[in-house]
């Protein structure tokens, strides 16, 4: 794990509140108005603008980095390979997490996509003849990014390639001539994000309606829609009659 | 042709010796296990003839499809001095037609007021409108009310 | 110019509409098939009809309430996207798991393996044309298997019973009983089912050298699981990247030598023969008493800023989850790496030269969730 020092990510639950219920089964504002057992009601009554006020008294918290520290690999690491296999200098490269250990990401921009993946697949050290997964990640002010999972089978190991592209100039070449397990992905990730994969040989929607090319649903810029609610006010008040 | 015939063989042998598995269902109704998770319903405090539930928002927030609504007032029995609830529930409201059924409720339910229905009652509740199938309070206390179910249940 | 005695004989591919409703293409998919007489020239997927957002949803909920929607994304193989995501959260969080809790975890995936297989087996038969037969053999054993999923979890499909850290709780008292008899009546499923099958010629001869993928072009084509293991490629992430407790257990891995329709069945129905072997060994191993949730969970679960790569064997190949958190108590992204999706993805070359009826078959061997495909 590449945490800092003393971060403590999660809330701290109150002393008196841990007792109470099941200790992973409340949210902070229901452990505000938790008595000291449940069941056992004095304590629970507390007017809920008095828990409001309460919870700011808390100690302060370092606030939370909003980004992971990156842990630079160590020499020898498939990063290198990468670098000397596909003769591109590649941008960043830090260790993510991976299960039972930490395994590569690398930066690369996005003119060299198609070379470091040809290298990746083709060269003898790396040998990843397969592209697991390809997404697409909207990082708003940073632009959008495009993650391609490689993985070797005869060596085990694999490598993250990333590659970011600003909102305006979101082209990416394509790698479906790399890794033909791309296309769909490729198209996904447009459908998803507007991501425009020059090069690629047929990018029609593909969740999304046909005609659905000027929306992309997973981008931050599109938030979820209100629940409509036929309940308290809204029954009462026969809302939603109008619909019939 | 011996696959075939062992296939057919198979089939004979199976025709003649297996038990039919299927009940008749809208008569006879399946066990269904005591964990059976239905519809989440209120449960109703036999000691203090009040329903347990203080209306404390925990469910509404924890619910990842925001089916529930809730409206909480200040008890009347507490100030005659009956109950030591200080807070009870007004409304509520849950959409049955919405609820994924995922017990989060249950789980952080402090005062085990909330319980998943694990009778019959709880599956067969087909309407002919999506409305009907918002249930206020008193349909979400009946169960409990009447003693169909388990209080128990698995808080 | 084509002279006119030419024209007469001018040949025009035909497009044949399949789908969105129909019985074979196991739920609202559709292809477009251009057939030149029999052979399919060209195979135009149409997939998006169940596209929920399901990703975009699962950002705006937290760790928890997340794992409601797993299920319903994969809905044959719910323990396996659970603890996709589970493990995802775990993994960034830096949880430990107790081992109680992991044994329980891989012998419910693995039942829920056997319970997707026997779904595969019997629609498969239907599939290649014999009709009901099989789906009533296998669905008796698929039944046993979902009482008991139903009597630990308390629902018949969305079990919702995973948890980060562990169990949502403790499993039923005779749970270990309860699998030994589960596991009687399973073995007596495969074995009526390999024996209606695997050597019915007529079965046979629907299946064999249909759909044919060498090792190189299911690589290429981001094939996993059963799929690729027919094709001869031993990947097993059970084995190569052991998650849970799966390098406790002694098992083998099933692969095809032609990568055929017919090596799919018989990788699956292999596979099946193992999952029951990891059942036992586990049931065995199982510590009897011991925690189920991890300890010092906060109540509110927060992830530090970071992103994983999670993923495990579900019974479609692999099940991957890319987790981007950037601090706080839901994911930033969440992307769910559909083994349904991937493998559907090769459906247009692996029918390529194929009879259009095989095209069913292809299909039907690919044992896709539609659900799972469009999320």
């Amino acid at each position: 794990m590449t945490l800092p020092d003393g971060q403590e990510p999660e809330a701290k639950p109150e002393p008196g509140a841990e007792q109470a219920a099941d200790a992973a089964a409340s949210t902070p504002e229901a452990a505000a108005t938790t008595p000291e057992a449940a069941g056992e009601a004095p304590k629970a009554e507390k007017p809920a603008a008095a828990a409001k006020a309460e919870r700011p008294a808390r100690p302060a918290k370092e606030p939370e980095p909003k980004t992971a520290p990156r842990v630079a690999p160590p020499a020898g690491s498939v990063n290198e390979a990468v670098a000397a296999a596909s003769g591109v200098t590649l941008g960043a490269a830090y260790l993510v997490p991976d299960w039972k250990g930490e395994s590569v990401a690398v930066e690369v921009s996005r003119d060299d996509v198609p070379a470091v993946l040809t290298a990746c697949r083709d060269d003898e050290r790396l040998d990843m003849k397969l592209l697991r997964c390809l997404s697409g990640v909207d990082w708003q002010e940073e632009g959008l990014e495009v993650v391609y999972h490689l993985y070797s089978l005869s060596k085990k190991r694999g490598v993250t390639v990333k590659t970011r592209v600003s909102y305006d100039d979101a082209n990416v070449p394509s790698v479906a001539g790399v890794y033909p397990a791309a296309e769909w992905h490729e198209r996904e990730a447009r459908d998803m994000f507007g991501i425009n994969f020059t090069g690629h040989p047929d990018l029609r929607p593909l969740l999304l309606p046909e005609d659905m090319t000027d929306h992309f649903p997973l981008r931050k810029d599109n938030p979820l829609q209100e629940i409509e609610e036929w309940q308290g006010e809204n029954l009462r008040e026969g809302a939603g009659e109008e619909e019939e | 042709m011996i696959g075939i015939m062992r296939s057919m063989a198979l089939v004979m042998k199976v025709a003649l010796t297996r038990k039919p598995v299927t009940i008749q269902y809208p008569e006879v109704h399946r066990e269904i296990p005591n964990r059976d998770r239905a519809f989440p319903i209120l449960i109703w405090d036999e000691e203090h003839d009040e329903p347990f539930c203080t209306g404390c928002h925990a469910c509404e927030r924890a619910c990842p499809v925001e089916c529930m609504t809730v409206v909480m007032k200040d008890n009347p029995k507490h100030a005659a001095g009956e109950s030591k609830r200080r807070k009870i529930i007004d409304e509520f409201w849950i959409d049955y037609a919405r609820c994924m059924r995922c017990n989060i409720c249950v789980e952080v339910c402090n005062f085990e007021a909330i319980g998943m229905n694990n009778t019959w009652a709880g599956h067969e509740l087909s309407r002919y409108d999506r409305k009907d199938l918002v249930m206020d309070v008193e349909m979400l206390l009946s169960q409990s009310k009447d003693g169909k179910v388990d209080p128990g249940l698995r808080a | 110019m084509v002279a006119e005695h030419e024209r007469s004989l001018e040949v025009v591919d035909i497009p044949i509409n399949m789908g969105p409703q129909h019985p074979s293409t196991h739920g609202v998919f559709r292809m477009v098939l251009m057939v030149d007489g029999e052979k399919c020239v060209d195979v135009i997927p149409h997939i998006g009809y169940m596209h929920r957002g399901g990703e975009k949803l699962m950002e705006a909920m937290d760790f928890r309430q997340g794992i409601g929607y797993c299920d319903r994304t994969e809905y044959l193989a719910q323990f396996s996207a659970e603890l996709a995501y589970v493990m995802a959260v775990e993994r960034l969080m830096d949880v430990q798991v107790p081992e109680r809790a992991e044994y329980i975890r891989v012998i419910l995936t693995e039942l829920n393996r056997l319970s997707s297989h026997f779904m595969f087996m019997g629609a498969f038969g239907i599939d290649s044309g014999v009709f009901g037969t099989s789906f009533t053999y296998a669905f008796p054993q698929r039944e046993y298997l979902q009482e008991l999923f139903e009597e630990v979890s308390g629902d018949r499909l969305m079990y919702a019973y995973f948890r980060v850290g562990g169990l949502a709780w403790e499993v039923t008292d005779n749970f270990v009983q309860r699998c030994h008899e589960v596991l009687k009546h399973t073995q007596q499923g495969i074995r009526d089912i390999d024996e209606l099958l695997t050597k019915n010629e007529i079965f046979i001869g629907r299946c064999q050298g249909i759909g044919a993928f060498t090792a190189e072009q299911a690589i290429a084509n981001g094939l996993s699981g059963p799929m690729l293991r027919a094709s001869g490629v031993p990947w097993d992430l059970r084995k190569d990247e052991p998650y849970s407790v799966y390098d406790r257990f002694n098992f083998e891995i099933p692969v095809g030598n032609y990568g055929d329709v017919y090596d799919r069945y018989l990788v699956r129905l292999e596979e099946m023969r193992q999952s029951v072997s990891i059942v036992e060994q586990a049931l065995e191993q199982l510590p009897a008493e011991g925690p189920i949730v991890a300890e010092k969970l906060p109540r509110r679960l927060r992830t530090p800023p970071g992103e994983v790569y999670a993923k495990v064997e579900s019974p479609r190949g692999e099940w991957g989850v890319y987790l981007v958190s950037k601090g706080g108590d839901k994911p930033y992204r969440l992307k769910m790496r559909s083994p349904s999706f991937c493998n559907l993805s090769a459906l247009r070359e692996m029918c390529l030269n194929q009879f259009l009826a095989d095209a069913v078959m292809i299909l039907g061997s690919m044992d896709i969730v539609l659900c799972c495909v469009d999320r």
